[in-house]
């Protein structure tokens, strides 16, 4: 019985090895050793203040991207949930519009909206709540305000199954208990889809860490991320090797976060279950 | 502590059927007051206008004579059981009980004292560290119960609070509900469709058909002086007479036939009714008042009684006896009506 269940699972652990392990192996096996020492290409590329700041500036763009979408997306879902449903599903349909897109054609309305030229400016100008353009495109705000609209539907979808099977009762007896309606959604709401959310924040984070179109288009020569720098060594450069460094480094700081993101979230949820 | 007073209440879903009309009562300070109904007549409806969680289209809750419209429902005070238990699944047992006291910022000193001395009254202290899944419908409901009463709240409402238990539990359950809140002089409003129930433990009974109260009145009243064709079939009235005109001062015309009451009235009544176990069979005509012949047509074993059914010139009688060696399918017999018992409907 046994020896026949591992036969069967014999494809697919071959399709693995060779489309996902052997890959990836190819990827590190350079990186290791290099010209110097074992991982000496590691250290002098995170000795590098240059890259140091790539990191942390991609490490500052997820957080705040996924911070964000997490106040907008997590009210947002609720009031989505709460609707008549022939309302809710043309509001689901418009939260999931951007996904149904391609990402370089919503990038570049960002870019026609954030310009120094663009919309925003333009409005703002027209009504003199300013005097000179505000440069809101090619830098690290264009790139959370882009990921951020290509992010919220990701939260909302993870929250809105959940989010549509709670039952109202139970925050209106909290009500009735004497519980403020932010108390309500703070004690009672929010415990309840503590593992949607998380599972949102660790899709979103981890999409924002690694995700190339947003910042090549939206970013700035000089506010690069890890991706676009993986981009610029790998096609600009030609340092193949490099790139692997960072993708690997890249891969292992998500992973990091995640777990990270992870643990804080069970610490929180067991507060909250004992308040 | 407080007096309620429902206002002409009125409410619809769908602003086509008017699921609530002209509904008005009143609750004495520390009184139990029941609304018994059957399904779909709109008791949550009432109770959830009364907490606050449904607007009414038009009608007033007052509390102490002050109209509450305004007051939003976490600053009432109030205390509801949800027919649905609605308990808060993250939460175990002991915190879903403790959240109100939380709520009202008691020292954890005094929220353990309460809580334990509730969860000891309700049968769940080795149940406190369970979470609601991992409790039976019977656990859950007492859960509820003891989540709305340890705040000793200013009004307390609940939804069929019992309905869940089996008999004997059911029994303890509702005498304890009574004894807390006669201790501790809650003004409760009791939702229930058993009318055993309500009659052990309220100080007024509603009942309430369609949106509407029927009649309201003490559980001897409702029981031995129903109003209303609804309410008197639903406390057990089977035999129903409609009544064709009116003879003398207490004689009516009953499919030609002439039924006396001796039940004291001033309302010209359109129905009477007495209870099965109520009417007199016997084997001989004893020429007394509203005494008829009658033909049995079958019986019953009900638990306790035989149920017959006889056919007289009055239509098809229901009649319970104690024994059934007495008469047989098609014996012919008499039934007696006792004229003090035969009560004169409104409608
Ligand atoms: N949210 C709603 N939308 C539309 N109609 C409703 C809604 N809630 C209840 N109703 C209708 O209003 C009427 C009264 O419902 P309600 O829940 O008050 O009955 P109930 O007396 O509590 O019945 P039960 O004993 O079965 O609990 C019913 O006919 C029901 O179908
Ligand atoms: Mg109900």
């Amino acid at each position: 019985m046994k020896k026949r269940m591992i036969l069967l699972t014999f494809p697919g652990i071959l399709a693995l090895l060779l489309f996902v392990v052997f890959p990836m192996v190819q990827i590190i096996i350079p990186t290791l050793s290099g010209q110097g020492s074992f991982g000496s290409l590691y250290l002098n590329f995170l000795k590098d203040t240059y890259n140091q700041r790539i990191i942390l500036r991609t490490l500052w763009i997820s957080l705040l991207t996924t911070i964000i979408v997490l106040i907008i997306g997590v009210p947002l879902s609720l009031w989505i949930a709460r609707m008549h449903h022939r309302i809710k599903k043309i509001l689901i349909l418009v939260i999931l519009f951007p996904m149904l897109t391609n990402q370089i054609v919503l990038n570049f309305a960002w870019i026609i909206l954030l310009g120094k030229n663009g919309i925003i400016n333009h409005v703002l100008l027209s009504i003199h709540l300013i005097s000179r353009p505000l440069s809101l495109l090619y830098n690290n705000t264009s790139i959370v305000i882009g990921s951020v609209y290509l992010f919220i539907p990701i939260m909302v979808v993870s929250l809105l199954g959940s989010l549509s099977h709670l039952n109202i009762e139970v925050e209106e007896a909290a009500t009735v208990l004497g519980a403020h309606p932010s108390t309500t959604f703070f004690k009672i709401i929010l415990p309840q889809i503590s593992t949607d959310i998380l599972t949102g924040v660790i899709w979103v984070f981890s999409w924002t860490m690694t995700s190339y179109t947003t910042p090549q288009l939206l970013g700035g020569n000089d506010d690069l991320v890890m991706s676009t720098l993986i981009y610029q060594q790998a096609m600009t450069v030609q340092n193949w090797t490099l790139a692997s460094v960072i993708s690997i480094v890249l891969i292992i700081i998500s992973v990091g976060c995640i777990l990270i993101i992870r643990s804080l979230i069970k610490l929180l949820d067991r507060r909250v279950a004992h308040a | 502590m407080a007096e309620v007073t429902i206002k002409n209440l009125e409410l619809s879903y769908d602003k086509k059927h008017d699921v609530l009309s002209d509904l008005s009562m009143k609750v004495k300070n520390g009184e139990l007051v029941s609304i018994l109904g059957p399904s779909g007549c709109g008791k949550t409806t009432t109770l959830r206008i009364i907490a606050g969680l449904l607007k009414p289209d038009h009608g007033n809750i007052l509390v102490d004579n002050h109209d509450i419209g305004r007051t939003p429902v976490y600053k009432r005070d109030f205390g509801m059981v949800f027919q649905s238990y609605a308990l808060f699944p993250h939460l175990t047992v002991f915190s879903n009980v403790a959240f109100g006291l939380k709520m009202r910022h008691l020292s954890r000193h005094e929220i353990q004292n309460k809580v334990k001395q509730v969860l000891e009254i309700t049968n769940l202290t080795n149940l406190a560290k369970r979470f609601p899944s991992e409790l039976s419908g019977g656990q859950q409901q007492r859960v509820s119960l003891a989540r709305a009463i340890v705040v000793n709240p200013r009004v307390l409402l609940m939804d069929e609070p019992l309905s869940n238990l089996d008999a004997k539990l059911r029994v303890e359950m509702r005498e304890d509900i009574r004894s807390i809140q006669q201790k501790l002089h809650i003004t409760t409003i009791f939702v229930t469709h058993d009318q055993q129930e309500c009659f052990a433990i309220s100080d007024h009974v509603a009942v309430m058909n369609h949106g509407k109260f029927e009649q309201i009145g003490t559980p001897q009243d409702i029981y031995y002086h129903p109003q209303t064709l609804f309410v008197a079939h639903f406390v057990g009235y089977e035999n129903f007479f409609k009544v064709e005109k009116q003879i003398e001062n207490n004689e009516y015309q009953v499919n030609h036939q002439v039924i006396h009451t001796d039940f004291d009235h001033s309302y010209e009544p359109k129905y009477l009714t007495i209870r099965p176990n109520e009417i007199d069979l016997h084997q001989h005509k004893n020429n007394q008042m509203n005494e008829f012949n009658g033909k049995v047509v079958n019986f019953s074993f009900l638990g306790g009684s035989y149920r017959y059914m006889i056919q007289t010139d009055l239509g098809l009688l229901q009649v319970d006896q104690n024994d059934k060696d007495k008469f047989d399918v098609n014996d012919s017999v008499y039934v007696s009506l006792n004229s003090q018992l035969v009560i004169p409907l409104l409608k």
